[in-house]
């Protein structure tokens, strides 16, 4: 992907310090990547791994300790950025004495959005994210997975290009995950960025094109979901109607080899697995970068690898 | 009236220049002050961090660049600031939205039912409530000021104390502040829609009050005490220094004679001698163009020194009598010779031609006619009527000084919420409330003027029950006393620097006294508090904008 860059970290690293200014948590040591125009870009690890860190300082919520947060080219703690960026809490922080239609006015109103225009977007996103029936109700009222909706609809209401999502499925049912998929990928189709967090790995591997995944305030794997998937010491061939003789004849090239056929192919791993493999590693092996199994490492990441390398502390 | 300390006329540049000084003062002292510590601990913990990683050789290295980098940065994010504020009216629209949510918020949340708290005292007060006519508007309106401020105060300062906090609890800050909000735009925003809320709530408030007081007092009060008096009050006139001279046997002098009375507010004129007091008066002569006769304020202090007669209405010969001489200065044949008795601190109101008054360059002479006795007499014992106000306009602009505490209140307790939790700040801003209130006494204790000594000496003298005038006995707690307190005294007196004088914006002695509160008053304690109020909020916006918003 060639697309231009529009969210980047530079060694992006936050400690935590309590009032005495003694450091209480590495939150992010030194993270590097970039998120380029129309991808899904997940960040993905276990609590505490420094995900919602890294969207926090995207987003100015917070201030790196050192290194740099860009979006949209301009500093993270610029406030001309959030002209164009919407934002998804973890959990709906909505003032609970609105209804969802003045909720969007009132979001609406702080893009300078023009009266008929805030009423026309507030509609299509109240219908878009299936609340119609409670749009006169007060959010207070509202159930987790409401609340959520309302919460993406109020990060829309300004057509941002840039949408951040933290755990946008937390809260829903299975078809509520799956509807915020379908609208997540139907951001994507509108040419939107999405930088999104998750602990939930079969969300990640459903939408995501690429990944970061942290632990412990580290990057340990950062490239494409189908990159990242691939067994790469295994080849997973299957054919259909292959005669008996070209398949004795592959079985020989094989034997010549040295090798054993299990069966051809790329089969490819869960993403879960390789999360987990990823965690195990890295607990035995505090600040190194994550070793793959597989030989060469990835050959699909368009040299994301190298802006992702990630200083070893010891 | 009695008015003991006399404020500078607006027209006077002197005080303009003050308050606009008095203002910027603060918001550097603040910014400094602000930035200073901020700088100081970002160093410090960068040191700290490289000499636990490289060593204090690389720590000492690396020190010039941190300091420069640090600077650097204070710079760069100060102009920033600089620009947002510059820029806020471009923002007048997302300020607008974020009141808006103030205002709804009070509203759902049911903060104005404090009103009907406010019902409340009036219920019972008409029983408590003296009957006497003397006292009873002076009692009704301090009673109705004192039942205001002791519910709005406190509400005041629970709804925009635990504002902000209670963003940053509930982290609804995170949606607002990832829009294009700047903080000091989210910071006017609230200080207004609360505004809205408290403006509505003093209206109402007002207006029950004022009903109130209307349906508690009685005919003759209503009759000559409902109002609200314009005076002209005696000028130096042109090429004089002074308003108000005494005369004794024939030689001009600042103070009369001395009666040992304690409050000096007063000097004495001895009756039936030469002695005199003078004033002059200096006004537009179309003043009193179409006015046919004047009324005259006129309130003097009897010292007696003999016990006399009775004071009996129908006995000209009991009480003690003045005259006034009203005497026009072009043209000293017109003059007007007034002789009354002496209703002793009170007003008697004398009705004289307007002819008299007509060039504008008058000088009243005073004299006690009564032999043995003595009056006093002081600057603003002597008005000419000029004009009379309703008596609920008055009101209405008595509520001004209560508004302006309230917007005080709102300010510093928004500013001071961006970095201190919700209850630290409800403390923090009535400690600044109360020094406000009490300036006077911490100007005094700050240039070490009190009796007893400094905060830690005055402890002592607390615990021990010491007389303040005794020196401490020799000792430990003297040493520290006298090592510390020096120390103290300047902090207090920086303190005070950064205080407002919030005893000097109360009015309400003007609306009970029935006098018309000042135009020029009411302005100057207008640009006080905003004055004020403006560099408290950039100072809030400052901190807020170097808060992280989330944890």
């Amino acid at each position: 992907m060639a697309g231009d860059v529009v969210v980047e970290a530079r060694n992006l690293t936050k400690i935590y310090r309590d009032f005495w200014g003694r450091k209480k948590v590495d939150a992010l040591r030194s993270l590097s990547l970039t998120v380029e125009r129309g991808e899904i870009f997940g960040l993905l690890g276990p609590n505490g791994s420094g995900k919602t860190t890294t969207i926090k300082l995207l987003l100015g919520l917070l201030f790196p300790t050192s290194g740099d947060a860009l979006v949209l080219g301009k500093n993270a703690t610029d406030v001309a950025k959030n002209e164009l960026i919407g934002y998804l809490p973890e959990e709906s922080y909505l003032y609970k004495f609105l209804s969802a239609e003045e909720t969007l006015d009132f979001y609406g109103r702080l893009f300078n959005i023009s009266r008929a225009e805030r009423k026309r977007r507030s509609a299509e996103l109240i219908e878009q994210v299936g609340l119609s029936h409670a749009r006169k109700r007060l959010v207070k009222e509202y159930s987790k997975g409401m609340a959520r909706r309302i919460g993406l609809a109020q990060a829309l209401i300004n057509d941002p290009e840039v949408v951040f999502l933290d755990e946008p499925t937390s809260g829903l049912d299975p078809i509520g995950t799956r509807e915020m998929k379908d609208l997540i990928i139907d951001l994507k189709a509108k040419g939107k960025t999405v930088v999104m967090c998750s602990h939930l790995l079969a969300d990640v591997q459903d939408v995501c094109d690429r990944v970061a995944i942290l632990h412990q305030g580290e990057l340990k794997e950062y490239g494409r979901v189908s990159d990242l998937l691939k067994i790469q010491d295994l080849t997973e061939v299957r054919i259909r109607g292959l005669s008996e003789s070209a398949k004795a004849e592959i079985e020989r090239i094989i034997a010549t080899d040295g090798a054993t056929l299990e069966s051809m192919g790329h089969p490819t791993t869960t993403l879960e697995d390789l999360f987990l493999r990823i965690v195990r590693e890295s607990e035995a092996h505090p600040g190194r970068r994550y070793l793959p199994e597989r030989k060469g490492g990835s050959s699909g990441t368009d040299g994301d690898r190298k802006t992702a390398a990630s200083p070893s502390s010891n | 009236m009695i008015i003991e300390q006399e404020y500078p006329d607006l027209t006077q540049w002197p005080i303009l220049t003050a308050t606009a000084f008095y203002w910027v003062q603060t918001l550097l002292i603040l910014i400094f002050l602000g930035l200073g510590i901020a700088i100081f601990r970002e160093v410090l913990l960068r040191f700290l961090d490289t000499w636990t990683s490289g060593g204090i050789g690389s720590a000492l290295i690396d020190l010039p660049i941190s300091i420069l980098s640090s600077l650097l940065n204070t710079l760069r994010n100060l102009a920033v600031s600089v620009i947002e504020v510059l820029a806020l009216p471009l923002g007048i629209r997302r300020i607008w939205a974020i009141a808006r949510l103030s205002i709804q918020e009070a509203v759902r949340r049911r903060v104005l039912y404090v009103l009907l708290l406010f019902l409340v005292p009036f219920l019972f007060a008409g029983w408590y409530l003296p009957t006497a006519e003397e006292a009873q508007l002076r009692v009704l309106v301090s009673f109705t000021n004192t039942v205001m401020g002791w519910l709005l105060l406190p509400m005041v300062l629970f709804v925009a104390a635990m504002s902000i906090p209670k963003d940053l609890e509930t982290k609804t800050i995170q949606t607002i502040v990832t829009k294009p909000v700047r903080r000091l735009e989210f910071i006017v925003g609230r200080v207004i829609g609360f505004m809205f809320v408290f403006t509505f709530v003093i209206v109402i408030m007002g207006g029950v009050s004022l009903a109130f007081i209307y349906s508690q007092v009685t005919e003759k009060v209503l009759k000559d005490q409902w109002t609200a008096r314009v005076p002209i009050y005696s000028a130096p006139p042109e090429n004089g220094a002074y308003s108000f001279v005494f005369f004794k046997q024939g030689v001009p002098s600042a103070v009369g004679t001395n009666v040992g009375r304690e409050w000096t507010y007063r000097s004495h004129i001895e009756g039936d001698t030469s002695d005199e007091a003078r004033w002059f008066f200096h006004f537009d002569p179309k003043k009193f163009e179409n006015a046919d006769r004047v009324k005259v304020g006129v309130t003097f202090d009897i010292f007696k020194t003999t016990k006399g007669k009775p004071t009996l209405d129908t006995d000209d010969t009991s009480g003690v009598w003045a005259s006034l001489d009203f005497i026009d200065r072009n043209n000293p044949e017109n003059r007007i010779d007034e002789a009354f008795r002496v209703n002793n601190n009170r007003v008697t109101m004398i009705d004289i031609p307007a002819s008299v008054l007509k060039s504008g360059d008058i000088l009243v002479r005073a004299r006690c006619l009564t032999r043995n006795q003595y009056l006093g007499m002081a600057k603003h014992d002597i008005y000419l009527q000029a004009n009379e106000q309703p008596f609920e306009w008055n009101f209405a602009k008595g509520m001004v000084s209560l508004w302006l505490k309230v917007l005080f209140l709102t300010s510093v307790a928004v500013a001071a919420s961006t970095v201190l939790n919700g209850f630290v700040t409800v403390i923090f801003t009535v400690g600044v409330y109360c020094m406000g209130i009490f300036h006077n006494f911490l100007v005094q204790v700050g240039s070490g003027q009190t009796l007893g000594g400094g905060p830690i000496e005055s402890a002592i003298r607390l615990v021990s029950q010491m007389n303040q005038t005794v020196e401490l006995d020799p000792g430990f707690f003297r040493t520290v006393a006298k090592t510390f307190d020096p120390y103290l005294i300047k902090i207090v007196g920086a303190v005070s620097a950064v205080v407002p004088d919030l005893s000097t914006i109360d009015t309400a002695e003007y609306v009970a006294g029935g006098f018309d509160i000042p135009t020029w008053l009411t302005l100057r304690n207008i640009i006080l508090v905003v004055g004020y109020v403006i560099p408290v909020l950039i100072a809030g916006y400052l901190l807020f904008r170097n808060r992280e918003t989330a944890a």
